[in-house]
């Protein structure tokens, strides 16, 4: 997340999307800012829940590419980001063109009935520096299927032609004028340039002639004052028309003429996180649990044919292995029976529980009527799900039969699991990979997407259950991160701002080398403590605490850090900076999709301070969510942006494919990455490893126990 | 080879008859999404669970159609629990049947995770008219589990002599109207005027997929599917 910003394999996940998703029924029409509305011009309507819109538009001289996330059935939000060709004239820092990053938020205050129009209210780049802002009240109704009218209020860049004194100044003389630039570094919240100044009104229409095919009228006040100066913009005219076209797979293309002379066009796709590209999954059909007594003469439960506790071990170890489960420890006496097992396929954790008692229920001998499954994770026990086979013979097939197995399911902390049972082979677990890597960096005002592309082993040695020797070594073979001319102007202790001379000073890199143990303390308590080269820019030692009761939605979790600086060659040596950082940490889930982690600590640039963060998270595993860390360095001494903030989704492989998989494709959106507020990007943090497969996500994920 | 049934009007019996039935069996379902890296397997390269159902000649066969994909497959009934009947095809997609009626689906996308048929099931069996109702539970693309209820009206619409694999049957015709507050189909049962058995039927498994058509087969492969109102044609 930290470090360089850099991820991998997220460049081509937009493309991803648009060439596997599901095309989305009904979507709204997107606004060159990449919003629900007409040409330019916002309407109160919103998105369905949930709905992600990709849009770029292009006119005169403005390129926009904007995302935007309906958060909640009332609120949508926008990440753009912005380039205007000239606009500073051929004197300007790079050539006149600026590149802006920008946020907008969008409040539905009412919905539409048959009487009353949808009213909204809405901040356009209410964040940063401020060269598209703007605020809006705006109503929207619609008459019959084909026709929907829209009026608004703006303020900021909507007020241009036609505007009047700010009615709001009736509140307070102080709302007449707006004031102008922006505070300090850029990335503030400008609450006191809201709805201040001079107002204008505007209008339009929209018609839908039919289901592909759909034209735009509106009335626009934005004079594009700043960029008539240089880019050559004219838009002499208040009225713009456009069309759009749907195509049958969802893309939207939209052609339009802005101010009667700027002809542009623009490309939109709408996707739904809670529609994967096939619902329900492609896998396999379950093994059907029959009549248990048929298996009392199976060749491994017979002891005349050399059955027994080994054979049964070897079957259920091969059947476990065809559902993508590694058997880890095997136990059976009386009548019950424990599988250990490491789940390496099924991204939803309680269909990997469901497939693994149908294992059971297929294999073991019938007077076995208790299964227990406990999910292992680097050879750690997590968590124990534990099924009557009776109740999986009786609700295979119910149509209430996910809501009943988990009513007669327990689901209990697996700390006290020891190793009784384990197989003899487990240990040592040696795995190594050899494949491609690309790293990424975003927002450099000369190339707004640098990558390198090269060659990575990843080798992983462990001997013990928890403990854990791992190294990752990188040959970067093409690529232009190297070449960016970013280097560090920071004032604070450059943690993160020298990512560009990491790239220039390194040629083979150990990314990363270290030892980990993971551990159980006591009943609800994990623990790690890692040790060596923890990340790109960052070595030592790191202990991490977690408590975590297994039913509950609160977790609490503390970490120390020791680390010095890497050596810019990223091989061996440090340098001399070295600093003692840690957070405590909670983690909430909230029930409803949204989650939350609040660290307060210190960072790895000395400073004190607390990080937020929210995600709203699909039941399929689909992630949206933001973040913003705020310290006691100051908003100058941070530098551009102000204070650290980004965006960060993730998309199951499952979700893009139909396959099941435990691999994702994430992306952290930062729009600059400064050294306050920074934090070590130490790998396997506890909670993100164990809270799968704690109660509240099993519970989640009931859906596809029978699956 | 890939097979594409083509609604044509008229009675056609497919041309290349036994590659048509063994390839029906090779290819799997693959009824989801027309999912292309599906592919036929060679002859004999089954997953495990099938190839064991392959060799037990006794593991009755069944032809399955999805409309909205124009895809069949042959399916061998891989378990019977309870009367519920699990077939399933050479890639392991499974068609859950109760006495021949559509219990659930698994592999094909947009989940029929199970049904409660108990109703309409015993007026279609026993071909009387009359209003029942039936339960859909169905696994959505957010891993939930939506269930809706149905109401039904069952009724019988005549009678037919209808040409399968596994001989010429006279049956009795039953339909069954469902309405949800937002959803409608219409189900049609051929019912065997000897056994009293369901031997195929067109039926509806939610949104996504539409309607399933299940007709019995042999265990040969030597035949070609046919029905009254489409037709299975190679290539």
């Amino acid at each position: 997340m930290q470090g360089r910003p850099i991820n991998k394999a997220s460049a081509t996940l937009i493309a991803a999307i648009g060439a596997l998703a599901a095309p989305h029924a009904s979507a709204q029409s997107l606004t060159t800012y990449g919003t629900p509305g007409l040409i330019e011009m916002p309407t109160a309507e919103v998105m369905q829940d949930g709905d992600l819109a990709f849009t770029a538009s292009f006119f005169g001289p403005n390129r926009r590419y904007t995302g935007t996330f309906q958060v909640l059935p009332r609120v949508y939000g926008s990440f753009r980001y912005s380039h205007i060709k000239n606009i500073f004239g051929t004197s300007g820092y790079l050539g006149g063109d600026t590149f802006d990053r920008s946020f907008d938020i969008h409040y539905q205050i009412f919905y539409e009935t048959a009487r009353r129009p949808a009213v909204a209210i809405g901040l356009r780049d209410f964040l940063g520096t401020g060269l598209l802002s703007g605020e809006y009240f705006v109503a929207t109704k619609s008459f019959g299927p084909k026709l929907e009218v829209t009026g608004g209020l703006g303020w900021g860049r909507f007020a241009g032609r036609n505007s009047f004194s700010n009615p709001l100044s009736v509140i307070a003389d102080r709302f007449k004028t707006r004031p102008t630039g922006f505070t300090g570094t850029g990335g503030q919240v400008e609450t006191g340039n809201w709805f201040r100044g001079p107002t204008s009104p505007f209008a339009g229409v929209k018609w839908k002639f039919s289901d592909q095919t759909t034209f735009f009228a509106e009335y626009s006040p934005d004079l594009y004052t700043l960029e008539s100066v240089s880019t050559g913009i004219n838009v002499s005219s208040p009225l713009n028309f456009g069309v759009e076209y749907r195509f049958k797979n969802g893309p939207k293309l939209k052609g339009y003429i802005v101010g009667g002379h700027e002809i542009g066009a623009q490309l939109s796709y709408v996707i739904n996180p809670k529609r994967p590209r096939v619902s329900g999954g492609l896998e396999t059909s379950p093994r059907v649990v029959g009549n248990r007594d048929r298996l009392a003469i199976a060749d491994w439960n017979n002891s005349a044919k050399g059955g027994g506790k080994a054979a049964v071990q070897r079957v259920v170890a091969a059947r476990l292995s065809e559902d993508g489960m590694k058997l880890q420890g095997f136990t059976m006496s009386g009548r019950q029976a424990t599988l250990r097992v490491e789940n390496n396929r099924w991204n939803n954790e309680s269909q990997a529980a469901g497939r693994a008692a149908r294992v059971m229920a297929t294999t073991l001998p019938p007077e076995i009527e208790q299964f227990t499954v406990v999910f292992q994770e680097r050879g750690v026990p997590i968590s124990r799900v534990v099924t009557q086979r009776s109740d999986l013979e009786e609700l295979q097939f119910d149509y209430d039969g996910a809501w009943r197995t988990l009513a007669r399911t327990d689901i209990a902390d697996a700390y006290d699991q020891g190793r009784l049972g384990e197989l003899d082979d487990v240990y040592p677990v040696i795995e190594t990979s050899f494949g491609p890597y690309l790293a990424t960096s975003f927002f450099d005002p000369n190339s707004p997407i640098r990558a390198d592309f090269g060659a990575q082993l990843k080798a992983l040695y462990r001997p013990a259950p928890g403990l854990t020797f791992s190294g990752r070594f990188r040959y970067p073979l093409v690529g232009n991160i190297d070449q960016s001319f970013r280097g560090s102007n920071s004032v604070l202790e450059p943690v993160r701002t020298n990512a560009v001379r990491y790239a220039k000073e390194s040629s083979l890199e150990i990314n990363t080398l270290s030892a980990e143990y993971i551990f159980r303390p006591g009943k609800d308590l994990f623990g790690r403590v890692s040790f060596g080269y923890l990340e790109s820019m960052f070595g030592g030692i790191s202990a991490e605490l977690l408590w975590y009761p297994v039913a509950s939605r609160l977790a609490l979790g503390a970490e120390l850090n020791y680390v010095k600086q890497r050596d810019f060659d990223m091989l061996f040596g440090f340098q001399d900076y070295g600093v003692a950082s840690g957070h405590a940490s909670a983690y909430y889930d909230f029930g409803n999709g949204f989650s939350s982690q609040l660290d307060v600590g210190r960072y790895l640039a000395g400073d004190y301070g607390a990080t937020l963060s929210i995600d709203r998270e699909f039941n399929n595993g689909f992630k949206v969510g933001g973040f913003f860390t705020l310290t006691n360095v100051s908003f100058a001494d941070f530098g551009e942006g102000s204070f650290d903030k980004g965006l960060r989704f993730e998309v199951p492989v499952s979700w893009l494919t139909g396959r099941p998989s435990r691999k994702t494709v994430k992306q952290t959106i930062k729009p600059i990455t400064r050294d306050g507020g920074a934090r070590l990007a130490v790998a396997n943090r506890l909670y993100g490893l164990v809270t799968e497969y704690r109660g509240k996500e099993l519970r989640d994920g009931w859906g596809r126990y029978l699956r | 080879m890939i097979i594409r049934a083509t609604i044509l009007g008229l009675l056609f019996v497919g041309v290349a008859a036994c590659s048509n039935g063994q390839d029906l069996l090779n290819r799997g379902v693959a009824l989801a999404v027309n999912d292309k890296t599906s592919v036929a397997r060679p002859a004999g390269q089954f997953p495990p669970r099938f190839a064991a159902l392959v060799a037990d000649t006794s593991v009755p066969a069944m032809i399955v159609t999805v409309e909205s994909r124009s895809q069949s497959g042959r399916l061998l009934r891989e378990a019977q629990v309870n009367g519920v009947e699990t077939w399933v095809s050479s890639d392991l997609t499974a068609v859950i049947l109760e006495n021949g009626m559509l219990q659930g689906t698994r592999g094909l996308g947009s989940e029929l995770f199970a049904a409660e048929l108990s109703e309409p099931m015993a007026l279609i069996l026993s071909g009387k008219t009359g209003y029942s109702s039936r339960l859909h539970s169905n696994l959505k693309g957010n891993d939930r589990i939506v269930t809706r209820t149905f109401n039904c009206l069952v009724e019988v619409s005549g009678t037919g002599t209808i040409a399968l694999e596994i001989g010429t049957i006279p049956t009795r015709i039953m339909t069954e109207d469902c309405k949800s507050l937002d959803q409608a189909f219409r189900n049609t049962y051929w019912v065997s005027s000897k056994s009293g058995a369901i031997v195929q039927a067109r039926q509806w498994a939610g949104d996504e997929i539409g309607y399933i058509k299940t007709q019995s087969a042999t265990r040969e492969m030597t035949g070609a599917p046919v029905s009254e109102v489409g037709v299975v044609i190679s290539e």
